[in-house]
């Protein structure tokens, strides 16, 4: 009885540890990870390299390739850590926002996790859907994240962004702090330098 | 046993607490807010729209509701229109010009929050709150929060009249709710 009052206990105190800004989301269904290591990779691609190219499966069943937009759209690709954790769950629905943003930009968004489909399927919808597709980088586990080298010793993938010319040549990485949410000004300011 | 269990009862209780929405009968400090404003919203605050900051206390009203939101909160997004009904509810309310809104955008920059008003056309002036400063004394409460307060407060800061986490529904029945609390409304 003593320990089920402490484990209940102990149980209220971590999720209401959870960050606020998150908590009316849905509080059942955000995972609050703590404090982590700011950053945990090295980079493996710099700005004015090719970016990597690769192929993706994504939320609806597609298959996204990056040199798909080569000679047609600027590219930002958003890596974030994991689904149904508190910072992601507020960055990409502010992406919703921001759309018109990215289209007057002529810039597509990709969304990627080391996530599978179903976790990101299930993920999106409680979120509300995104109008940008969503990529798993699941199997074989973190290779696209590894590539670029936003690939964290646990598995999961680096708070990164990562803004790609019609060229497909890297114009900007910003791998940001993993608990903090990165400035949407900053974003917009490095795709009105592309132009 | 007992005392591991009274202490992270206390820890519960403390940590809950924290996040609670700033209680009727509390006192919320009296923060300082900066720019800019327009000169519609500078004149509707009574604030000089030369100014540079100004503090809650110092707004021309009897009564100001805070808004907490955040242009990444799907909630606030989902609730920006009818949040602008009330604040068109206010305008043309037997209490107009001594209830006014003003909201603040909890972790958002300037461009986070002028991407906000832009899009929703929000006509009340809206604050940025980059580092959480303002969101961190009002209990880091969810988004989005409505506080009701009395101004311009005392020593003891800005009392706290009403409050209310998430959506609010109808929005004749809250304004009826916030004149009220505010003692416009028998």
């Amino acid at each position: 009885m003593k320990r089920a009052l402490c484990c209940l206990l102990l149980t209220v105190c971590l999720a209401s540890a959870l960050p606020a800004r998150a908590a009316l989301l849905s509080p059942e269904s955000v995972y609050g990870l703590g404090e982590m290591k700011p950053r945990d990779s090295a980079l493996r691609v710099k700005v004015g390299d090719m970016a990597p190219d690769f192929a993706l499966p994504a939320l609806g069943g597609a298959t996204i390739r990056l040199s798909d937009y080569r000679g047609k759209k600027n590219v930002v690709l958003s890596f974030v850590p994991a689904a149904f954790t508190p910072v992601c769950s507020d960055q990409w629905p502010g992406y919703n926002l921001a759309r018109p943003l990215f289209e007057k930009r002529d810039t597509v968004l990709l969304g990627i996790t080391t996530d599978n489909l179903p976790s990101l399927h299930a993920w999106t919808l409680q979120m509300g859907g995104v109008w940008f597709p969503v990529l798993s980088d699941f199997w074989p586990h973190g290779r696209v994240a590894g590539a670029y080298g936003v690939l964290r010793g646990d598995g999961m993938a680096e708070r990164a962004l990562v803004v790609i010319d019609r060229k497909g040549v890297i114009r900007s990485i910003d791998v940001n702090d993993i608990n903090r949410r990165p400035e949407l000004g900053e974003l917009i300011r490095r795709l009105d330098a592309l132009r | 046993m007992k005392r591991l269990a009274a202490s992270l009862a206390i820890l519960a209780i403390l940590a809950l607490s924290a996040r609670a929405q700033p209680a009727p009968g509390s006192f919320l400090a009296d923060m300082e807010l900066s720019g800019p404003l327009t000169p519609e919203q500078a004149a509707s605050l009574g604030i000089s729209k030369d100014a540079r900051t100004f503090r809650l206390s110092q707004v021309k009203a009897e009564f100001l509701l805070l808004e907490i939101f955040s242009m990444y909160c799907p909630h606030c997004q989902r609730e920006a229109s009818r949040v602008n009904e009330l604040d068109a509810a206010l305008r043309s309310s037997p209490w107009a010009g001594r209830i006014l809104l003003l909201g603040l955008g909890a972790g958002n920059s300037s461009f986070e929050v002028d991407v906000f008003r832009e899009q929703y056309k929000i006509p009340f002036p809206l604050f940025a709150d980059p580092d959480f400063t303002m969101h961190k004394a009002l209990g880091q409460v969810g988004t989005p929060c409505f506080i009701l307060v009395g101004l311009p407060g005392d020593e003891r800061g800005l009392p706290v009249l009403d409050s209310l986490t998430g959506g609010f529904g109808d929005t004749k029945a809250f304004l009826d709710r916030l004149a009220t609390a505010a003692g416009l409304k028998k």
